[in-house]
């Protein structure tokens, strides 16, 4: 709600600025900073271990992000490792580049910790993640107001009322590698007997085919995606602080986190939903 | 904590040794009462009344009353009261009785026009208050103001060591504080937003102020609750010997104020409202649009304001004042899906019981309530979510004066008590087919509680101190804190015209405005402490010499200062304050400090007035680790945004003629602080769509704004009617059209504005400064009758 009512008091401002001619652009002068390196690792059970390590680059430039190519990278899990090697793969079904992977599959196992460790010289980088419970969706409801959209309506279970849980949710319309309809990350503060509803916006029509996903995150991945999303809206807007990203990696920024979740893909019919297999 | 204080007995010791002594003086008798203006029967505060054959005096209360011991003589003694602005009056009296003498000053014929001014330069200079700004009423009304909208934070904020948020804003950060450090007092009771429109206009209507004095150091032992400043708003009583109005047609609002006896001499009435009306130009156009359905309807948005008292001379000895304000802001948009109503606004209602027990014993009791709230409906299709938050207070406080001995003592002495409410979040979740409902409320009390003790001793004609203690406390559920604040200042006359002044004072705030944004919103919340949270502390030093200079038509005044801030309270980075059972969870603690000069030389009498004020300051906080949340900034100190290395500001006031004033205002102060990221780091996610490009920051606050400066031109023509006066105010606002940095933002350029074809959409990032007020002029017509 704050953000909405600075987003107004901000989108006010820039609407008078421009209406006046009162907005320019200028020149600031950076200082030069190090980089620092970026890791975004998630683990998706049966696939490959596949990661993303870049640099951060300089604000004002071109924000296509070095990629880190001297790196050594070790997975620890049972006891084995298991080494990923400088090898560029592009994920089509969702359009994700990765630029260090390994053939062996992820094991969904939510007893034992897989941990990361990032040789680059003298620099080392390690975290730590393990699979939490999917979560188990009860029913998608779709309403209708009079112009035809619908907004979609989720209810699932809490995993564990008596721990503090985090979800994420999203949408995409038509395939899974779209850009996202509805994503947002909570924790589980208000629940109704155990179940949580959550709902999207008016985005929908008869006939849309809809992948929704629900994910069970840790502390970690959401400290990771609020922080990060508001770093991100932070940039443009000057009534915000500085926000810091929060990751869980030592050593360097970044995300190492294991995905559970539950997916559906569906139809919008007209009181209902036509579900379709899933996907992956 | 503070619970206990080593000196504590030293100070008590120091109290009862000091009055053992006085205590022994002769018999003597008084001369006491009360002060009015002739025309209107309002008291007149801070009249000199004056001993000219044995050099005392004393000025009259906030109430108007004055107490002063008659020498021993056998001789008749003479005894003046002077008023910068009236006409002075002298008595002779025989000093073997005790006298009341109620005086009515009559408005100086030639000076009326010229100043009305609380407080000569002399009277200034041998006081031993620093750090105080007062505003006269004529610098009120001629000084020019953004949109001609008269304000009296605006105008503070031409004053050294006070500074505005950023252009146009009324927030008030004085000495390094931050804008919810102030004591913000309208007729003694407390407001909690002294401001509308997200911080751009105040909440007080010009024409009903009488005074305003704001204590940047040096607070008298009366006031406590905050740690930077205590700014003192008295409202007019109402005219008791006629029926009278006052009011303006503006740009943006319109005020009009009526007021009259209801019992001639006796009794009176005032009652003053303010509305702005840019709905009714906005609904009108969203009228004109209705058929368009490419056309976004523009947000409704006005705000008001009432103010009201009741004032009722009960006896010669019993004087009873009953005042309220209440205002809103109301900002609502709607289309057909989707409602938004947000409404937020302080009501307060004061009764004051004035009672002379004694020539020499003046007593003020007020039992006061105070709230502020804001409310936020939307309504979604069948959906709605309603936030609030409301933080409520009942509250009392007697105060005394009393002039116990002879005229070289006068001890302020009294107690006061709160009961506070919060309201911290109250959220509802429902549906009109009542398939989703949730309720959520955070509540919290707390009873904040005082008593001080102040003697204003005149020690010799050259020293003069300001001894006083105030013991302040904080209960909240099982937790209570205890606060011991010292108030001590000096002044030495190094001669006539030269003093030298010293204080020191502590302050304890036991209340917090909790807001994880630059921007000040109505949406802040007040917080208690509780066992979690300390009280903030504060230790003001400052040091000044005051000049007479030029036969006393100029004062300059040097001051310095250092501030000590203890336990101070911010939001970690992402911190969920809306309905979050756990908010003290998101809180982090640090310090902070600031310290400066400033240099101010001003000119009250005479065709030209105004002054010139400089501040040179440095202002800092530092969050390290604490209650298991990471430090801010590393740990690292930073200056927050509102700090100002540099701050010039110059106000000139020329009469021109009987009927023409010209007022010049220049300011030119230090860009404030802002952050820019120095990095980027990109994240495809889990979708692998565009990556979110995510800004890096090495440090808060490391960049500066561009200086900032303005020049503003009043010019008040002024009509005299049989009916009675009227004027037309033209002011410029940035008359040099100075496009002066409000803010910088980082825009991004994507591929269609930079028609590359690229990987990503997201070309690069552009810096870009929106400048908020060019040039301005306004016109508005203000009437007395």
């Amino acid at each position: 709600m704050r953000k909405y009512i600075l987003f107004i008091l901000f989108s006010s401002l820039l609407i008078l600025g421009s209406c006046l001619e009162l907005e320019q652009d200028i020149t600031v002068d950076i200082p030069v900073a190090s980089s620092e390196t970026i890791v975004e690792f998630y683990l998706e059970p049966n696939r490959p271990f596949r990661l993303l390590l870049t640099e951060t680059g300089n604000f004002f430039e071109d924000p296509i992000p070095p990629l880190v190519t001297d790196a050594q990278i070790r997975i620890t899990y049972q006891g084995g490792v298991e080494l990923l090697n400088l090898e560029a793969v592009v994920d089509t079904n969702v359009f994700r580049f990765y630029n260090y992977s390994s053939s062996a599959l992820v094991t969904f196992d939510t007893l034992e910790d897989y941990t990361l460790e990032i040789i680059r010289g003298n620099q080392q980088i390690t975290a730590r993640t393990r699979f939490l419970p999917k979560p188990r969706i009860k029913e998608i409801t779709p309403t209708f107001r009079e112009d035809s959209m619908a907004f979609l309506l989720t209810r699932f279970f809490d995993n564990d009322p008596d721990k503090e849980n985090f979800y994420r949710f999203t949408t995409t319309r038509d395939s899974l590698g779209g850009r996202p309809e509805d994503d947002f990350e909570f924790q589980d503060v208000i629940t109704d007997d155990g179940e949580i509803v959550v709902g999207t916006g008016f985005g929908y029509e008869k006939g849309d085919t809809v992948v929704l996903t629900l994910y069970h995150i840790d502390e970690d991945f959401h400290d990771f995606l609020e922080t990060s999303q508001e770093a991100a809206n932070a940039n443009g807007n000057p009534f915000a602080q500085p926000a810091f990203i929060r990751s869980n990696v030592e050593g360097a920024i970044g995300i190492f986190t294991a995905l559970s979740f539950e997916r559906r893909t569906f139809i919008i019919r007209e009181d209902s939903l036509e579900y379709l297999e899933i996907v992956r | 904590m503070i619970r206990r204080h080593s000196n504590i007995r030293f100070l008590i010791f120091s109290f009862l040794v000091c009055y053992s002594f006085v205590g022994q003086a002769q018999k003597k008798f008084t001369l006491s009462g009360q002060i009015k203006d002739a025309d209107t029967g309002e008291f007149l505060i801070g009249v000199t009344v004056y001993l000219p054959d044995y050099q005392q005096g004393n000025i009259t209360n906030a109430y108007g009353f004055y107490s002063i011991s008659l020498p021993n003589s056998i001789d008749s003694i003479e005894v003046k009261y002077s008023y910068v602005g009236y006409q002075s009056k002298s008595f002779k009296l025989a000093p073997n009785q005790n006298h009341t003498l109620n005086i009515e000053l009559q408005t100086g014929q030639e000076l009326d026009e010229v100043v009305i001014s609380a407080e000569s330069l002399q009277e200034k200079l041998d006081r031993t208050q620093m750090g105080v700004e007062t505003l006269d009423m004529q610098d009120i009304k001629n000084i020019p103001v953004i949109f001609g909208e008269a304000d009296i934070i605006k105008i503070l904020q031409f004053k050294p060591g006070v500074t505005s948020g950023g252009e146009g804003s009324s927030g008030l950060f004085v000495r390094g504080g931050s804008n919810d450090q102030n004591l913000v007092l309208l007729d003694e009771t407390l407001i909690y937003n002294p401001s509308h429109l997200f911080g751009f206009f105040s909440v007080f209507n010009p024409d009903v102020v009488r005074a305003v004095d704001l204590y940047k150091s040096d607070f008298p032992a009366q006031h406590g609750g905050r740690l930077s400043s205590i700014m003192d708003v008295k409202l007019r009583e109402g005219n008791n010997k006629k029926f009278s109005g006052t009011g303006g047609i503006g740009l943006i609002s319109s005020r009009l104020t009526l007021e009259g006896p209801l019992q001639k001499g006796k009794s009176s009435f005032l009652i003053a409202g303010r509305r702005t009306y840019f709905d009714i130009f906005t609904r009108a156009i969203n009228r004109a649009n209705q058929d368009d359905p490419d056309y976004s309807p523009i947000p409704d948005y006005f705000f008001y304001d009432l103010d009201a008292k009741l004032n009722f001379q009960l006896s010669e000895k019993d004087q009873l004042f009953v005042s309220a304000y209440l205002g809103r802001d109301v900002f609502s948009f709607e289309n057909e899906s989707f409602n938004f109503d947000f409404n937020w606004g302080n009501t307060s209602a004061n009764v004051r019981w004035n009672h002379i027990f004694s020539p020499k014993l003046f007593a003020n009791l007020s039992v006061f309530y105070t709230d502020y709230q804001y409310d936020i409906q939307n309504r979604f299709d069948i959906f709605t979510f309603n936030l609030g938050s409301h933080i409520r207070d009942f509250g009392a406080k007697v105060d005394f004066d009393w002039l116990p001995f002879n005229n070289r003592h006068l001890i302020r002495f009294g107690a006061s008590f709160i009961n506070h409410s919060f309201e911290v979040g109250r959220i509802e979740l429902g549906s009109d087919d009542n398939s989703l409902g949730f309720n959520s409320n955070l509540t919290r009390g707390g009873n904040e509680f005082a008593a001080y003790i102040n003697d204003e001793i005149e020690i010799s004609e050259r020293l003069k101190t300001n001894i006083g203690l105030r013991l302040s406390g904080f209960q909240n559920q099982e937790n209570v804190d205890i606060g011991l604040e010292p108030r001590i200042s000096a002044r030495y006359k190094l001669s006539e015209n030269i003093a030298l002044k010293g204080s020191f004072a502590r302050m304890f705030q036991y209340l917090h405005l909790i807001g994880n944004s630059g921007a000040s919103l109505p949406t802040d919340i007040w917080y208690p402490s509780t066992k979690l949270v300390n009280p903030q502390r504060s230790d003001q030093t400052s040091l000044g010499l005051s000049f007479l200079l030029g036969k006393g038509k100029y004062l300059l005044t040097t001051e310095g200062y250092y501030k000590d801030m203890q336990n101070q309270l911010d939001l970690k980075d992402g911190a969920q304050i809306f309905a979050n059972p756990e908010l003290e969870q998101e809180f982090v603690f640090g310090n902070g400090w600031s310290y400066g000069g400033e240099i101010y030389i001003e000119k009250k009498e005479g065709r030209t007035t105004g002054w010139l004020g400089y501040t040179l300051s440095w202002t800092w906080r530092k969050f390290g680790e604490s209650n298991g949340n990471a430090a801010i900034n590393n740990g690292e100190p930073f200056h927050p945004r509102y700090d100002r290395r540099h701050d010039f500001s110059a106000v000139i006031t020329h009469q021109l003629s009987r009927k023409f004033t010209l007022t010049l205002a220049w300011v030119y102060n230090t860009g404030n602080a802002y952050s820019l990221p120095t990095r980027i780091a990109a994240f495809q996610g889990t979708e692998g769509t565009e990556p979110l490009f995510v800004p890096i920051y090495e440090a808060r606050n490391t960049f500066r704004l561009p200086d900032y400066h303005r020049l503003d031109i009043g010019l008040v023509w002024k009509f005299f009617h049989r009916w009675g006066a009227s004027d037309l105010t033209f002011s410029i606002y940035n008359a040099y059209n100075r496009r002066n940095a409000y803010f910088i933002f980082v825009e991004t350029i994507t591929q269609g504005e930079d028609n590359n074809q690229t990987l990503f959409d997201t070309q690069r990032f552009q810096a870009r400064q929106v400048t908020l007020f060019p040039i301005i002029p306004t016109l508005t017509y203000n009437f007395k009758f």
